[in-house]
């Protein structure tokens, strides 16, 4: 027995002598961020998730950028630009910026990374083959043309698969250049160890003089909300992104904490198999769209934070501030199942990716909202593969989803869920409006101005009254932060900028 | 012994074939599809047919089992479609956390089980072995993602003493980080230890050698420390064994919680993002590891105890 | 039924059966004990604590959690029952046989079990869910066929040690049949270790739902399981404490349960002589 005892208070010593490890070293002028992704790859054109798109962003640059109100462009590395009338010169004039090796960033580089960009290698091609010449003026001017009007194609130039990369180092390593890339953004990648954490240092010489403030970041990856909550509590991080919603008011009222909260360009909704009965019929989905109280849902799963949604657009550019979301009544709900033969309602089966929390959430309370107008779901829990693949094959009835915009062009996200015959033919539900379609290939012609944007409001507004979806809400996206960190914040296309943040420590 | 020992490794290439060839085909069953995870949502059909034919999926299945063959044998196992590295790298980054949690936690285990069924076995019937029991059973039930949550609140939190997890570098940071992790899973394995490990102890305690022992005059703490506990530690650690492969899964959900990026997260995120070489190479290795502890596990069994013959 | 006369005689097991006889009144009885659906929400009455009206208070969606807890005993029940208990019948079997008879027949079985038991258990359960599609019918099917291994392993170990023993010797050398011998003299010993085995195994296996769960595999919401209940409620643990520890109290309560029918169990089971 005594040698038991004598192990255990070895190993209660060694705990106490290692508590002193507990507090972190000095992190001066290091901001540590926890977020719930790991990053996948560094390939501006390979990839399309966030934990990706976020850090890519912050190494890498693009010639304009979206500005923190998400309406409008500014400019990133290119200076100033013009656009023909007819949309199909695009020219610009880039400033003096220099990659993190010190070399300067060139036309050159912006011909070989569009053209990168628009390849058949690219997963993001679609949005920029339609430019199809580069005419390099000199060093810092190059005129790009289109031979078929494609509006999106100026706005896609923001996206972050549209990143400037160094063509001299990208065409000597190849594949191996993304282990260390290199980028004009404000940051460099110094480490990365996969799951664990992403550290980055100032880039010398960023294009923004005196930025960034602070001398370096970690991303780590945390992919349990409680937990990004609770490290930024013990005051390993600086800032949490995405904590758990409920907790937001909580966290607030600490001392030296403050949260913020944006609302992004994300619209949920419920995807209709419209080639199934009785999704096929209009007024059954209108009734589904009546019968469920979008107020009551923003307050019991996003905790107030966001807003009832008309529609699967996000709101953002061309959206329609006065299209008025389905309002909830139950009544009409079922009025209109009776009329379409449901006066009893119905039963069907609602598929939800599992591994979302505000969907999940949704599903449920939908399930007892729609219980009351006579229609049975039964909930099906789907990995998000599993789910993708689903709705894809047309093997559902109902699905939770949502979409996100990428660049403040509508152009992606109406053609994604409001269009058929497309890539995802109305997002699965595979409901169809030629005229809706019509509209679709008249805006990308069009230049932007309120010839678009009427295209866009009629758009919307058919797709609301057409209904393949259960509107939801656009939830809002929150961070928790410690008081000393100033200048944080998260716009509107989910991503967060470093270069203003200051530690007022 | 030796011969004995190599036929059963000779055996083990049949079992290792029927693992790899159980393991490609499973997966060959599963929905979901590699290349437009990594593409994301909205790619389009030819460039899903470009990356996969990048990746190989679209070759004949025998030659992709093939292939996989291959990979196996030159210890690669296969290349990860996400991460774009051999899934032998994948694990040799990763192996170190996981390993040190399952050891460290076995460890934790021992230290709280041993004492305790050995008070349990001594005082046999007594109120201090039924109260013993409960609470050794009770601390197996409650959920280690609760009790996670619980251990980071306080000792991390409030205390102080703890980080809330991550990794660090070197070992000796690393122990410490690993230490909460271990701590829940080594709670549940410690339940599991004291019950058996009390079991074999009564069990032992009866044997007629034991009485010989006591005969002879030997004192009691002797014939317990030298007779009975090695004998009995053998059958627990045959159970053990047996377990080994449930320890390693249980350290997925302590993983995920505590943001150690060992095996455990690997897999899952592997399974969720869909990448089968991850998934098959993972798999195997998960598999090879398994099968020779249970393999040691007998040998040991087999010299403790002669009246075990292996085979 | 001398099993049975002699559990209830042993403390252990008499307690063991009041707690189960117990948990099943309490889930038969529970519209009587309850005016609340364990499905409905009342976004007005989230996250009520504990009072009169809610004896174990209101969830996120102002679901009352007795009604919860009480239906999710039902599940839970249900898989031990299914997910343990069946697999250690075939896996006793399984291991008798195989220690018993030895040779090819031992080292054919012994070679699937190594094939079989080596996968993680996750990819497993997800290749089969993932054909057959998420829900409590294939996670038994999944359980079922991972979970005898175990058994048999345990069974098959004991059976070799005990086939050596010396009274064994005499019942062959007086030509007792083979099943007499494996079925009254080896399978009640060999029995007892896979007794113990499953008492923990059933919190074990509750716990690897719950898991499941965790990663959107394992029961589907809404069903009220226990583990189900914990894992929902992780993100509200320090606002509403009272939705993680009434289920986890249950756990406990039928892992205590269960480890003490284990051990009446095993009293009874002793055999005579």
């Amino acid at each position: 027995m005594t040698s038991k005892l004598k192990f255990r208070s070895l190993l209660l010593a060694t705990a106490v002598a290692f508590s002193s490890l507990a507090a972190p070293a000095s992190w001066a002028d290091t901001l540590r961020v926890a977020m719930g992704y790991d990053p996948v790859s560094l390939d501006p054109i390979a990839t399309s998730d966030n934990g990706s798109i976020w850090t890519q962003l912050l190494i890498y640059d693009t010639l304009i950028r979206p500005d923190k109100s998400g309406t409008g462009l500014e400019p990133g590395l290119a200076e100033s630009w013009t656009v023909s009338d007819d949309g199909l010169t695009l020219s610009f004039k880039l400033r003096d910026a220099k990659f993190s090796d010190g070399s300067p960033v060139t036309a050159e580089d912006v011909q070989y990374s569009i053209e990168r960009a628009g390849s058949k290698a690219s997963g993001w091609g679609r949005f920029f083959n339609p430019i199809t010449g580069f005419e390099i003026v000199n060093d810092r001017e190059i005129v790009m043309t289109l031979d078929k009007p494609f509006t999106p194609a100026f706005n896609n130039l923001a996206l972050f698969a549209a990143a400037i990369l160094p063509k001299k180092l990208l065409e000597e390593k190849g594949e191996a250049f993304f282990d260390a890339p290199v980028g004009s953004g404000p940051f460099v990648l110094k480490d990365w160890t996969r799951g664990a954490s992403i550290t980055l240092d100032k880039n010398p010489y960023y294009w923004q003089a005196g930025k960034p403030a602070v001398d370096g970041a970690v991303l780590e990856v945390v992919t349990e909300p409680s937990a990004r909550a609770i490290k930024l509590e013990a005051g390993e991080v600086d800032v949490a992104l995405d904590p758990p919603l409920n907790q937001l008011d909580a966290l607030a009222k600490e001392t030296g904490i403050t949260t913020g909260e944006v609302i992004p360009y994300r619209a949920d909704f419920v995807l209709m198999n419209t080639t199934r009965a009785p999704f096929d019929d209009l007024r059954v989905r209108q009734a589904l769209n009546y019968a469920v109280d979008k107020e009551a849902l923003v307050k019991g799963v996003l905790y107030g934070r966001g807003k009832p949604a008309a529609s699967a657009m996000p709101v953002m550019k061309y959206a329609d501030p006065d299209l008025a979301p389905y309002p909830y009544d139950p009544a009409k709900a079922k009025a209109l199942l009776a009329e379409a033969g449901y006066p009893d309602g119905f039963e069907a089966e609602l598929a939800v990716d599992s591994g979302k929390a505000t969907s999940r959430n949704a599903a449920i309370a939908l399930q007892a909202m729609l219980q009351q107008v006579g229609v049975k779901l039964k909930v099906q829990m789907l990995e998000s593969g599993t789910q993708w693949q689903t709705t894809k094959a047309g093997n559902y009835d109902m699905a939770v989803s949502y979409t996100t915009s990428d660049t403040i062009d509508p152009d992606q996200i109406i053609g994604f869920v409001a269009v058929n015959p497309e890539r995802a033919n109305a997002y699965h539900t595979q409901w169809k409006d030629e005229r809706l379609n019509d509209l679709y290939v008249d805006e990308r012609k069009t230049v932007n101005g309120p010839e678009r944007e009427a295209m866009f409001k009629e758009m919307v507004q058919r797709l609301h009254d057409g209904a393949p979806f259960v509107f939801l809400f656009h939830p809002a996206t929150a961070w928790a932060q410690r008081d000393y960190v100033k200048g944080f914040e998260i716009l509107p296309t989910s991503n967060f900028r470093l270069e203003d943040v200051t530690l007022d420590k | 012994m030796i011969q004995v020992i190599f036929k059963r490794l000779l055996m083990l290439v049949p079992v290792l074939i029927g693992i790899t060839l159980i393991g490609f085909l499973l997966l060959q069953v599963m929905p979901g599809d590699a290349a437009e995870r990594a593409m994301g949502t909205r790619a389009s059909a030819e460039e899903l047919a470009e990356m996969r034919r990048l990746w190989g999926l679209d070759l004949p299945i025998w030659q992709q089992y093939l292939l996989f063959l291959r990979d196996c044998l030159t210890g690669s196992f296969g290349v990860s479609i996400f991460h774009k590295k051999a899934v032998i790298t994948l694990v040799a980054e990763r192996l170190p956390f996981t390993l040190g949690i399952v050891a460290l936690s076995t460890l934790i285990a021992l230290v709280i089980a041993l004492p305790f069924a050995s008070l349990a076995a001594v005082r046999r019937g007594r109120p201090a072995d039924h109260a013993i029991r409960q609470i050794f059973v009770a601390l197996i039930a409650v959920p280690p993602f609760w009790l996670s949550y619980v251990l980071i609140l306080w000792l991390s939190l409030r205390l102080g003493w703890f980080p809330t997890g991550g990794v660090g570098e070197g070992l000796a940071e690393n122990l410490y980080r690993l230490f909460l992790p271990s701590l829940v899973v080594g709670l549940s394995t410690a339940a599991l230890i004291q019950q058996t490990l009390r079991a074999a102890l009564i069990d032992t305690m009866k044997a007629d050698y034991v009485d010989t022992a006591r005969a002879k005059g030997l004192r009691r703490h002797e014939i317990f420390l030298r007779h009975v506990m090695p004998n009995s530690l053998i059958s627990t650690i045959s159970i053990i064994g047996v377990r080994v492969s449930w320890i390693i899964g249980g350290t997925v959900v302590v993983e995920k919680i505590f943001s150690v990026p060992g095996l455990g997260s690997l897999l899952i995120d592997a399974i969720v993002s869909r990448d089968l070489p991850v998934i098959r190479g993972l798999t195997v290795f998960f598999a090879i590891m398994v099968v020779i502890v249970n393999l040691i596990t007998d040998i040991l069994y087999a010299l403790a105890d002669p009246r075990v013959r292996l085979e | 039924m001398q099993v049975l006369k002699d559990l209830l005689r042993s403390p252990a097991g008499a307690l063991a059966l009041l707690m189960l006889l117990a948990t099943l009144l309490a889930t038969l009885l529970t519209p009587l004990l309850s005016p609340y659906d364990a499905f409905a929400l009342d976004f007005g009455n989230a996250l009520q604590p504990p009072s009169a009206a809610h004896w174990f208070g209101t969830d996120n969606f102002g679901r009352d959690i007795f009604t919860r807890v009480m239906a999710g005993a039902v599940y839970d029940l249900r898989l031990a029952l299914i997910c343990v208990f069946g697999p250690m019948a075939f896996g006793v079997l399984i291991g008798l046989v195989s220690g018993f008879f030895g040779g090819r027949v031992d080292a054919a079985l012994m070679r699937l079990t190594d094939i079989v038991w080596a996968f993680p258990f996750y990819v497993l359960v997800l290749a089969i869910v993932g054909v057959l599609g998420p829900s409590e019918a294939n996670l038994y099917i999944a359980f079922f066929l991972v979970n005898w291994i175990g058994y048999a392993r345990i069974v098959r170990g004991e059976t070799l040690l005990i086939g050596r023993l010396e009274f064994i010797e005499a019942t062959r050398v007086l030509r007792f049949g083979k099943p007499r011998i494996m079925l009254r003299h080896i399978l009640p010993n060999a029995v007892t270790p896979a007794l113990v085995y499953s008492m923990s195994d059933v919190v074990l296996t509750v716990q690897a739902v719950a898991a499941l769960s965790f990663f959107g595999l394992g029961v589907q919401p809404p069903a009220p399981e226990w583990g189900l209940l914990i894992v929902e409620s992780i993100d509200y643990m320090r606002e509403a404490p009272w939705m993680t520890l009434f289920p986890g109290l249950a756990i406990v309560w039928i892992g205590i349960a269960f480890s003490l029918l284990g051990e009446g169990l095993s009293v009874a089971l002793k055999p005579k002589g």
